[in-house]
């Protein structure tokens, strides 16, 4: 019987995510939202939904679990399908158990690179002497001045193969190899570095895990392992617009970030140290071009304007979508 | 450039233009996904077929879509659970329900259905496949009944028919047929317990 409710409630969880999140995707396609930190905020709202909003109407309205709102009020109930059988199982219980499993195997394609990534040998620092290194901590300060954070360490790998990320949460650092100097630029290394330090700044590696620790705890709901994937593409979006703003070159970006793209797949996978690189990483190789492709477009369309009264859009969503679910169970 | 500027224009449209434009997609699209999760919701119904198929409800529910109230008996033996562990209504209004009391500690249950209005059959869906093997007349208080032996599914039940307050009622049990008899002659439309 508790297994039961326990069921249900799943369900609901399940149920009340893919709603709020094909609702939120509706308003940023009718909205026509291209502001990055616009779009991350309305889809944080549907991924807020299962974590907090739904818990408080399980807890404020219990009512809502009873047969007569089900029948008299609900306009969607999902225990209406329990009327339907099929192979002997009523179809509640197979959509519960197909929608379980996607949200498992969403999660597990991004856990899994991100445990093999542990597996491997830590990054080790090569000697930061020569012209290379120079060039890049040539560089960092200015663009940490710009972005009103603190100058992080530099950790340079002496390899050939292109590597660039940032790293760690309370001591951020950006690792960077020889080979990426190589590769890039210096109008390219530095909106490279750019994009990076507004990651940085940002706190994005906190808050990449902060998303990992939701999708471990949502890890049977599919929508909310989609939705925090397009958050954390709204996220490099983002950091893209910050690092243009401050570097001045959106060309030099979109170039940046093209010939490391296709620099990365011809080289073997360096182990990253974070989920949003894991998301982006080895096992969606198509999406991640394709991903690549879409930021590059929107990078030399220019920068995009954020909507008006875009906290007002965010508050009216959000009370809509809890006022559609309050009659979803 | 020119698109930027374009798209500059465009944004600075009028403030209360801008909220009205915003304030109607969001109702068009809060609109469109109650729709469509109502559609959804009615599918069920539909590909089922109301009229039908028998759906499991509480008694509240079940007297609700009967728009009538349920017969209940005022004797109730202490060897069955309250609530009945299942009720089944089919028809909607007019329908029938049936209500299955189980005992608590797994002997016999007993089944009570009832039509919700008078002159209205109790749903084939709701009898399902029983074979009468042999049937007398008999009363309850001072209804004329009939007292049937019958196979469920295999399983074999007495039945007593007849009518309260005009509605056809048939209580089953696999048990006592006293404990049946008693039953009966203190089911009743009014009050309830609890």
């Amino acid at each position: 019987m508790e297994s039961a409710k326990w069921a249900e409630i799943l369900a609901q969880a399940i149920l009340h995510t893919l709603v709020a999140s094909l609702f939120v995707e509706a308003l940023v396609r009718s909205w026509r939202v291209a502001d990055p930190g616009q779009r991350m905020a309305l889809r944080v709202t549907a991924l807020g939904y299962p974590l907090v909003l739904f818990p408080a109407l399980v807890l404020a309205f219990p009512a809502r679990g009873g047969d007569e709102f089900r029948e008299r009020w609900a306009i969607f109930a999902g225990r209406s399908w329990a009327d339907l059988h099929f192979l002997g199982i009523d179809l509640f219980t197979w959509w519960v158990l197909l929608f379980a499993g996607l949200g498992a195997l969403l999660f597990l394609m991004d856990l899994w690179p991100l445990v093999r990534g542990r597996r491997r040998p830590r990054l080790v620092a090569g000697p930061a002497d020569g012209p290379e290194p120079a060039a890049v901590a040539g560089a960092l300060p200015e663009l940490a001045r710009a972005l009103d954070i603190a100058t992080p360490p530099m950790v340079f790998l002496d390899r050939e193969a292109p590597v660039l990320f940032c790293t760690g949460v309370r001591r951020p650092a950006i690792v960077v190899s020889r080979g990426t100097v190589a590769l890039l630029d210096p109008d390219e290394l530095r909106a490279a570095l750019a994009h990076e330090l507004a990651h940085v700044s940002g706190r994005d590696p906190l808050k990449s895990w902060i998303a990992m620790g939701a999708r471990a705890l949502m890890c049977l709901n599919p929508a909310f392992q989609v939705v925090a994937r397009a958050v954390a593409r709204d996220a490099e979006a983002l950091a893209d617009e910050r690092a243009a703003a401050v570097c001045g070159d959106r060309l030099a970006l979109a170039s940046g970030l093209l010939k490391l793209h296709r620099a990365t797949a011809r080289w073997p996978a360096v182990p990253r140290t974070l989920p949003f690189a894991a998301t982006l990483a080895e096992p969606l190789a198509r999406v991640r071009s394709r991903d690549v492709e879409l930021r590059c477009r929107r990078l030399l369309d220019g920068a995009p304007l954020p909507l008006p009264y875009g906290r007002v859009r965010v508050l009216l969503a959000g009370a809509a979508l809890t006022a559609l679910l309050f009659f979803v169970v | 450039m020119t698109q930027s500027v374009s798209q500059t224009v465009q944004r600075a449209r009028p403030g209360a233009l801008e909220l009205a434009r915003m304030a109607a997609t969001l109702a068009y699209v809060v609109a469109a996904t109650g729709a469509a999760l109502a559609a959804l919701g009615a599918l069920p119904r539909w590909i089922a077929g109301d009229a039908a198929a028998s759906r499991r409800v509480s008694l509240d529910e079940a007297e609700r879509r009967l728009g009538a109230r349920l017969p209940l008996p005022a004797y109730y033996p202490e060897r069955l659970a309250w609530p009945p562990a299942e009720i089944r209504v089919a028809g909607g209004r007019q329908g029938a329900a049936r209500v299955l009391f189980a005992a608590r500690d797994g002997g016999a249950p007993l089944e009570l259905l009832a039509a919700a209005e008078p002159g209205s059959p109790i749903a084939d869906a709701l009898l399902e496949d029983r074979t009468v093997l042999s049937s007398r007349k008999t009363t309850v208080g001072v209804h004329p009944a009939t007292l049937a032996s019958v196979l469920v599914d295999g399983v074999s039940w007495q039945e007593l028919a007849f009518e309260v307050d005009g509605r056809a009622v048939l209580l089953r049990t696999q048990g006592d047929l006293d404990e049946l008899v008693r039953m009966a002659k203190s089911l009743h439309i009014e009050g309830r317990r609890r």
